[in-house]
């Protein structure tokens, strides 16, 4: 009847949040306190500001080619091999994240909560609820999103707020004698548990409203990165810096602390699990998605239903590649750089179609 | 005997207009056109009509000139007093009155518009051409009148059959509200719907579904309100129906979802008049079935099947809270045994330790895992809600005096079930009879044994995939074009007033946004600002 799967701007405020937020959720002060130490906080804060940064000129771009996904875009702007190259990029970076995300979901899983189900059953069966999300398309996508994303919310507010008797400013003396240099190194590295904005590229040609695009998407980021920086925050401030430092999962720890009020619950640490497994299905659903999406578009079909069965086994190879959590690192380090690479191609793009736009008129 | 013998290819909608008009054999071929002559009149309603005993055939002869004259009806299905008083009385006794005072006899070329005008004393009144159509119209309650001379029949309003009562609505009871429900005769129900809503916007139309039980169906909306494209759906929907049988409104119902496969009801169903109206003006479609005390309504969010009328009667905290608790049970009747099944097979370490030992305890002899003992449990208590169901009243409660404590009590000592399986059992089937609507419980009770399944080999992620899924289901769901899960998925600010909470009636200036409908206000400002 009438065009409803169009995008609302929350809708787009929530993908956008609720895409970033995935599994690195549980292992990000570390991630963060690894290279910066304390200077971690400031960093997760200048990581946020520069992913709002980011953002905007992801949006912005997006905005002058209101019916185009980045796929196309990039041919129009960089020419046709490049732009088909970056695309490429594009498309086997969602492959990868899709597959190290659900190596890295099945892998925390089963060391918090389901220790003697192999990891295989668990991917397969979260691969095939994956895979009916993503059938269904991009509407249906920002209404699950829409729903779980408050659950998620709830559950990591819970956590914070039930923190915080134990939080000790200590911690936070060394503060005083920050290490700048040791701050900025850590933000490439941090930049991987921000991405997920990327999915900006391709929000603008299904929003109702695209000249609303910018603020929401914005909020998005925002209502992220203060969620990141409180948890980094209180982590360090509950578990310590060198504990923190330490621990493969410091979120998950952190809820371990948590006793539940009324104690109808004895471990806080299954429930918020249980919460998170939610958000690591957001994301994924996001980027098994976003990769059949973009593979359908870069080969210049419309249909991308069959592509998610024939990116099914990829997606499988790569995540049970990796042999233990070293490995995992490692492959989600590499999609972080792939994930940088593309997400900071933007600013020359962006500037490049400025350019030719502003030469057009020139000319005419 | 005659047989009428159709040509029968459903997938083919023209071909079986064509053949709509109920044909005969070739050697028995009845012109359905009426002729002039009375006998050859009736003689067609006889070949169609004459092995049934309850059609009565009546001929008599009118005013001074004797004009043959002929009445079909059916016995039982019109009221005898009408026929008596209105038309046979006046036509053999009153005409010689009026021919008398005009001094001349009634002339055969003018008798069918005399007997129409001066002579029937009835209001509803109409003529029809052909032989299908009058046919129809008696199966419908009508008396046919015949005149000799005349091809056409006069259809004289006299329906009176044996009906039930306004009553009290059996399913749908509330503690403050009218109390008066649909009962199984159309016009009863579209009475009780105009008696809640003087708008003279409010449109009532009716089509025939059923190619043999052609029954009315009555769809009504309000006129400036509701949406143009809803109301083009719901009218291509039931016209694209086409079955020998329409019984009841469920029927309708099923032809016209849209998602034949799901557990999830996408039809409203309601038996109360004030449901109804209130949906009208909320810019939705009702639909009417005649025989069927169930009206539909369209479009159907999975919200709607949460509401009971009574929450917008009471106040508004009394109505919110009543509702959060609705939806709270929803999700307990659903998942309550898969996590107690999780829990005790896979996370012992989530309840508190003294509760978890005690649970253990008694589950020391079950002979069971949890997951059989829950299925055992779960489909007993299924087994004695339809048995309470299907028994006469005094026998039902009986049924559930036994099931509920000897059986509980019975199970735990012979040593099947532990105490605590019998609470999550008690506590499902409760919350579950808590939602207002039966056919979204029946879902939601449905759904919750492949959850269980789940739970028994997932553990909590395998509850959680089971929530993923259905949520997946139900955000794709669409309901005559309206999203099944709105105002939730998507966020709609602005209807999310009426949703688990429900605002004070003053701040709901506005009706809902997810029907689309074209008149959005329902007042200009707030009453208490007036």
């Amino acid at each position: 009847m009438r065009q409803q799967d169009q995008l609302s701007g929350i809708q787009v405020m929530i993908l956008v949040a609720s895409t970033i937020l995935g599994t690195t959720v549980l292992s990000l002060p570390r991630t963060v306190t690894k290279e910066a130490g304390i200077g971690g906080v400031v960093a997760t804060l200048f990581t946020g500001i520069l992913t709002f940064g980011l953002t905007v000129i992801i949006t912005l771009l997006s905005k002058r080619y209101p019916n185009q996904t980045v796929i196309e875009y990039s041919v129009e702007i960089l020419g046709t091999i490049p732009g088909k190259i970056y695309g490429a990029i594009f498309v086997i970076y969602a492959i990868f994240v899709s597959g190290g995300v659900i190596r890295a979901f099945a892998d925390a899983l089963k060391i918090h909560m389901l220790p003697n189900t192999p990891l295989e059953i668990i991917m397969i069966s979260m691969l095939i609820v994956v895979v009916y999300a993503a059938m269904n398309g991009i509407s249906v996508l920002a209404k699950t999103n829409e729903t779980f994303y408050p659950l998620v919310f709830f559950a990591l507010l819970l956590l914070l707020v039930l923190s915080l008797p134990r939080f000790r400013m200590d911690e936070f003396r060394a503060l005083l004698f920050l290490d700048l240099p040791s701050v900025v190194k850590a933000i490439p590295q941090i930049i991987a548990s921000y991405l997920g904005f990327e999915i900006m590229f391709f929000l603008v040609p299904f929003a109702r409203k695209p000249k609303k695009v910018l603020l929401y998407s914005v909020a998005g980021i925002f209502i992220t990165s203060t969620i990141y920086t409180a948890l980094v925050v209180i982590s360090i401030g509950v578990l310590g810096l060198a504990v923190t430092q330490k621990l493969v999962y410091p979120a998950v720890i952190l809820a371990k602390h948590i006793e539940f009020p009324g104690s109808f619950a004895e471990r806080f640490d299954i429930f918020f699990m249980v919460l998170w497994i939610l958000a690591a299905f957001t994301t994924l659903e996001s980027y098994c998605y976003l990769s059949a999406f973009s593979l359908t578009r870069l080969i210049g079909l419309r249909n991308y239903k069959p592509f998610i069965f024939l990116l099914l086994p990829v997606i499988y190879m790569i995540a049970i590649l990796p042999q233990n959590i070293y490995q995992i690192e490692m492959l989600l380090s590499v999609i972080g750089l792939l994930g940088s690479f593309i997400v900071f191609a933007a600013i020359p793009m962006f500037f490049i179609s400025l350019a030719r736009k502003k030469g057009e008129r020139k000319n005419a | 005997m005659k047989v009428i013998k159709r040509t029968r290819n459903p997938k083919n909608i023209k071909n079986m207009e064509k053949n709509n008009p109920p044909q005969l054999k070739a050697e028995e071929q009845v012109d359905l056109l009426l002729s002039k002559n009375l006998e050859e009149n009736l003689q067609k309603f006889k070949a169609f009509l004459q092995d049934s005993t309850d059609v009565v055939f009546r001929d008599f002869k009118l005013g001074k000139e004797g004009i043959s004259c002929g009445l079909v009806y059916i016995d039982g299905l019109i009221d005898k007093t009408t026929v008596h008083e209105h038309i046979l009385k006046n036509m053999m006794y009153e005409i010689t009155m009026l021919e008398n005072s005009q001094g001349k006899a009634i002339d055969k070329a003018i008798a069918f518009e005399a007997v129409k005008n001066h002579v029937v004393s009835v209001a509803e009144i109409k003529e029809v051409d052909t032989l299908d159509e009058a046919m129809n119209m008696v199966f419908s309650g009508e008396v046919a009148l015949m005149v000799d001379g005349f091809d056409k029949i006069l259809i004289v309003s006299a329906r009176g059959w044996p009906a039930r009562g306004v009553t009290e609505p059996q399913t749908e009871s509330v503690v403050r509200g009218p109390k008066e429900g649909f009962t199984e005769t159309l016009r009863t129900n579209t009475v009780l719907l105009r008696r809640k809503c003087k708008d003279p916007n409010m449109v009532i139309k009716t089509v025939k579904l059923g190619r043999r039980s052609k029954t009315d169906v009555a769809y009504a909306y309000i006129k400036g309100i509701t949406s143009n494209e809803l109301i083009e759906e719901v009218e291509k929907r039931l016209n694209r129906i086409d079955v020998d049988q329409i019984i009841d409104s469920g029927q309708v119902e099923q032809f016209i979802q849209d998602n034949r496969f799901s557990p999830f009801p996408q039809v409203q169903v309601s038996e109360r008049p004030d449901k109804v109206a209130a949906a009208l003006m909320e810019g939705r479609v009702a639909i009417l079935v005649d025989n069927s005390p169930f009206a539909l309504i369209v479009p159907a969010g999975l919200y709607t099947f949460y509401q009971s009328p009574e929450d917008y009667y009471d106040r508004w905290l009394i109505s919110s809270f009543l509702r959060t608790l609705r939806w709270i049970a929803s999700i307990m009747a659903a998942f309550i045994p898969t996590i107690y099944v999780a829990i005790i097979s896979f996370h012992p370490g989530f309840i508190p330790t003294p509760l978890a030992l005690t649970i253990a305890a008694s589950r020391a002899n079950v002979p069971f895992p949890s997951f059989v003992e829950a299925l055992l449990m779960e489909l007993t208590i299924e087994l004695l809600r339809e048995s309470g169901a299907r028994l006469p009243k005094p026998i039902g409660q009986t049924i559930g005096i036994v099931g509920g404590i000897v059986l509980g009590d019975a199970a735990i000592r012979a040593g099947i079930t532990g105490p605590a399986m019998v609470l999550i059992v008690a506590i499902t089937a409760i919350a579950s009879f808590v939602i207002p609507s039966y056919s979204a419980a029946i879902g939601l009770r449905i759904i919750r044994f492949p959850l269980m399944l789940l739970g028994a080999t997932l553990g909590l992620y395998g509850v959680m995939l089971g929530f993923i899924v259905i949520n997946i289901h139900l955000v794709s769901l669409k309901s005559f074009g309206m999203n099944y899960m709105a105002p939730q998925a998507p966020i709609i600010p602005k209807d999310l007033k009426d949703f688990t909470f429900r605002l004070p009636g003053s701040m709901m200036k506005r009706r809902p946004i997810e029907y689309y409908p074209i008149d959005i206000d329902k007042m200009d400002q707030d009453p208490r600002k007036r």
